[in-house]
């Protein structure tokens, strides 16, 4: 079983529960169980959250491999020291598995009318 | 042949940079250098006001002025909705950025874009700006990131409710999120300790201060297609985030990456990009758009300004049991402060079992903060290394002993939760103390401040191609700007990697036509991602040659290696056939399947992170308070170093930052909210007569991760400088200043406070 730890403020989308153990075989099975336990989590971990799998920052990589006995980490993603996990998304079904910014940005633009007045 | 198997004969040299000829004749094109046949000029009316609700805009007069060929205002922009994406080294939601090029509601600081004309001169231009009237309902502003945080302050935005507290806020708050870390247990690692130290540090936002100021070209034609030249770290992003606010396709949009005159990651972000769009689609003309250096302060990006309490504990032999520190950064009118990486980064150089850090993302009535070079780095860990120095110094411990004692090494437990890889904190302590720098005698009013730093570094996606020319030479296209030396560094490699002269290269910065996506120049990703990317595309090139060489040869896959540069026969048919070259498949290349070329195209991973420490002698003038800085070394660890003259470029260009930031740069404001120094007489950075050479140490650590060792190297060196210069003071004056920057006034009063203002 891979030990999971959820750093910084995830842990409050699970009631305070920031260890688990899972039978986990890549970054794509991780997120679709910890969505499963935890629904609140999806959106969090659509909207993007580095994972360290032994040490090992990774972003953005849904089918990185985690070993049965590996020590996992779910941080704040550091896009070039981003700013950190912000608030929710409102349509985290479309990034069930971990999206990153740029199929976000497409997923939203297709469609899009012309510009409307503001206000 | 390097260890890893690589061939290695540019690679850790010092070539001539392909780009330098252009650039010390005055050949380069940077972003105001573009220009077009009927172009217009775009010129940005600004709010005078700090804070104003925007009751009403009247563009009439202004667009009935002859040769007013566009006017626009919030309502040629569609709202946006609240969704986040990282924004170069920050995050960013859509819905502020729309609000930040033009303001909607309300003018939320001075200088905030209100409407912006296209004209055919820049005196019609002008003219017609004040020709718009907009009515202002000027409210009550906040600009200190504490009283911004007070229940009663000025309200910016009426739906920022606080994230990360519980319960959940049901007014809203000036105060955007609140994060959290921790390691271990903090109150019981305090009562181990034998020396507790609390003190509370403030910084002045600062500004990236590039020299060329934003500018940008559009021209849109009648069926949208739309082209853009600008100043970037990353035309991709600026593509996305136009295309996203002006309703646009991204595959209409084509945007060209001028030569860029830094960015320091305060290019990543787009400003008058959709202004000079939206008014070409609707002028139908080309428009360019220049910022001056007041708008460049007053409108772009600084970093963020901070509060900073740090409290630690240690055992009387000096082991750090225990860090707190809280944080609170002014994200400027919007949320997205750097204050993650402040609160990831702020013990990370140290191996503490047990620390816990707040972070606190508060808005004011500033310009929205940009990413600076490691940002929010440097802020927190300025105020740590402060606490380190003076534990040092109450235990009697040498500053770089008590450093080494508790540096974060491979296995490390970071406060943000992994183990650490391979780093290079012991290695770097160790460079400075055996310079003669270190033993250097000082006089009085000298000092010298030790400092170390860490920043993460990343990867990411990273596209570039190598394409196999008809005599031989290669063509090289990146897709990140370069900014700091990646054409030479990505030549460099693909010379290496295909065996053949490094002049034979040419490398180019493509459009976003020319390559898949790239991420942006930020994150000191672009050589440790783009080296992979190249590695990648000479394997398929290598590999293809092989293949061509196998069915010219009749011979199989296994007895064909490419090594030197050539394609040989090996074993047992060795003497079948000559050796071919690159350019010997060059010139058969038609004939034997078509065009020779290699795609990189990866999501990089296994960035590691940089450490550095850094070593300062300064003089204070007991008369005036100016400081001078004497002598300066900095070691950090570049896994491998490429291009050995381009990172020791970066770790003065950042150290030269970084004493800028501690001793003078720091926005102004009047009571009324206005900037008082936006401009560069006003707003003191250091000139090349202010510092002496900065001596460079180029440790190496290899990064495992990367093909070639490479780490990023950009962003750390700005990190430790902060807490370096103020440990110098504190050894220069006895006194410990908590308050950046170390200006000539504020180092007067606080000598004169102490009578010690006399020669």
């Amino acid at each position: 079983m891979a030990r999971v730890v959820l750093v910084g403020n995830l842990a409050q989308v699970t009631g305070g529960v920031a260890e688990f153990d899972l039978s986990v075989t890549s970054v794509r099975h991780l997120f679709q169980q910890l969505s499963e336990l935890h629904p609140a989590l999806e959106p969090h971990l659509a909207e993007g959250v580095a994972v360290a799998i032994d040490g090992q920052i990774y972003q953005d990589v849904l089918f990185q491999p985690i070993g049965p006995n590996s020590e996992v980490f779910l941080l704040p993603q550091i896009a070039g020291g981003s700013g950190g996990p912000p608030p929710a998304y409102k349509s985290a079904s479309v990034m069930a598995v971990g999206q990153n910014w740029r199929s976000a940005f497409i997923a939203r633009t297709a469609g899009r009318s012309a510009p409307a007045k503001g206000q | 042949m390097a260890e890893n198997g690589h061939p290695q004969t540019y690679v850790g040299t010092r070539t001539i940079r392909p780009d330098g000829i252009d650039k010390v004749t005055g050949r380069a094109r940077f972003g105001a250098d573009f220009n077009l046949a009927g172009q217009l000029i775009g010129r940005v009316l600004r709010s005078p006001h700090a804070h104003a609700r925007i009751l009403s805009i009247d563009t009439s007069k202004a667009e009935a002025l002859p040769g007013v060929k566009a006017v626009i205002t919030r309502d040629d922009f569609a709202d946006q909705s609240s969704e986040f994406i990282p924004a170069g080294e920050m995050m960013m939601n859509y819905k502020d950025v729309v609000r930040n090029v033009m303001a909607r509601e309300k003018a939320l600081y001075e200088g905030h874009p209100v409407a912006a004309v296209a004209a055919t001169s820049v005196a019609i231009a002008r003219r017609a700006l004040k020709l718009i009237d907009v009515e202002y309902e000027v409210l009550p502003h906040v600009i200190d990131v504490v009283e911004a945080m007070r229940p009663d302050a000025p309200l910016l935005h009426d739906d920022l409710f606080t994230v990360g507290v519980e319960p959940k806020p049901d007014k809203p708050s000036n105060i955007a999120k609140r994060v959290e870390i921790t390691l271990g247990d903090v109150e019981a690692g305090f009562k181990k300790a034998d020396l507790i130290i609390e003190r509370e540090f403030k910084t002045a936002p600062v500004h990236q201060g590039y020299i060329e100021p934003h500018a940008a070209l559009a021209t849109v034609s009648e069926d949208g297609s739309t082209e853009l030249w600008c100043t970037t770290q990353g035309h991709y992003i600026v593509r996305a985030h136009c295309a996203r606010l002006l309703g646009l396709d991204i595959g209409k949009v084509r945007v060209t990456a001028t030569e860029i005159g830094g960015g320091f990651g305060g290019k990543t972000v787009v400003y008058l990009e959709p202004l000079a769009i939206a008014l070409s689609r609707k002028a139908q003309r080309p428009v360019k758009m220049v910022m001056s250096r007041e708008e460049v302060f007053k409108a772009s990006g600084p970093t963020s300004g901070a509060t900073v309490r740090v409290k630690m504990g240690a055992t009387k032999d000096g082991k750090f049991v225990a860090g707190f520190a809280e944080l609170k950064y002014q994200a400027g009118a919007f949320q997205g402060s750097p204050v993650q990486p402040g609160v990831m980064c702020a013990y990370a150089p140290y191996d503490i079992e047990n620390v816990k850090v707040i972070g606190y993302d508060v808005v004011s009535n500033r310009p929205k903060v940009a990413a600076y070079r490691a940002p929010g780095a440097p802020i927190s860990e300025y105020a740590v290394e402060s606490v380190v120095d003076e534990i040092a110094k109450k235990l009697d411990i040498d500053p770089i002993d008590l450093r080494m004692q508790n540096a974060a090494r491979e296995g490390t437990k970071a406060a943000y939760g992994p183990k650490l890889g391979p780093i290079g904190m012991e290695e770097t302590l160790n460079a400075i103390k055996k310079t003669e720098h270190w033993n250097t005698p000082l006089r009085k009013w000298q000092g010298r401040g030790v400092a170390s730093g860490f920043w993460f570094n990343i990867g990411g996606e990273t596209s570039a191609s190598l394409t196999v020319n008809e005599d031989g030479t290669v063509s090289l296209v990146a897709g990140t700007p370069d900014i700091g030396g990646l054409r030479a560094s990505l030549a460099m490699v693909a010379a290496d990697e295909l065996g053949i002269p490094y002049d034979k290269v040419r490398p180019i910065i493509g459009d976003t036509g020319s390559l898949g996506f790239n991420f942006l120049t930020g994150g000191s990703r672009s050589a440790f991602s783009g080296s992979m990317a190249i590695v990648e595309a000479a394997k398929q090139i290598k590999a293809e040659l092989c293949a061509r060489a196998c069915k010219l040869w009749d011979v199989k896959p296994d007895q064909v290696e490419f090594a030197g540069g050539h394609v040989r026969p090996t074993g047992a048919v060795a003497d079948k056939a000559k050796p071919m070259s690159l350019a010997d498949f060059a010139k058969v290349a038609g004939k034997t399947g078509g065009p020779i070329g290699g795609y990189g195209r990866i999501n990089a991973q296994g960035a590691g992170p940089s450490l550095g420490t850094h070593l300062v002698d300064l003089e204070v003038d007991p008369e005036t308070g100016r400081v001078t800085i004497l002598r300066y070394t900095v070691a950090q660890d570049a896994g491998h170093a490429i291009h050995p003259a381009y990172v020791e470029g970066q770790f003065q260009g950042g150290a030269v930052q970084g004493i800028g930031w501690a001793l003078n740069e720091e926005y102004i404001y009047g009571a009324d909210g206005k900037l008082q120094n936006a401009g560069f007489l006003d707003y003191r950075m250091p000139v090349a007569s202010d510092v002496p050479m900065i001596d460079a140490i180029i440790v190496e650590v290899a990064n495992p991760k990367h093909p070639l060792g490479v780490r990023g190297v950009g962003e750390t060196p700005i990190v430790p400088p902060l807490g370096a210069i103020a440990n110098a003071m504190e050894n220069a004056t006895g006194i410990r200043f908590t308050e950046l920057p170390m200006s000539p006034p504020k180092v007067l009063k606080a000598l004169k406070e102490r009578g010690l203002n006399k020669v």
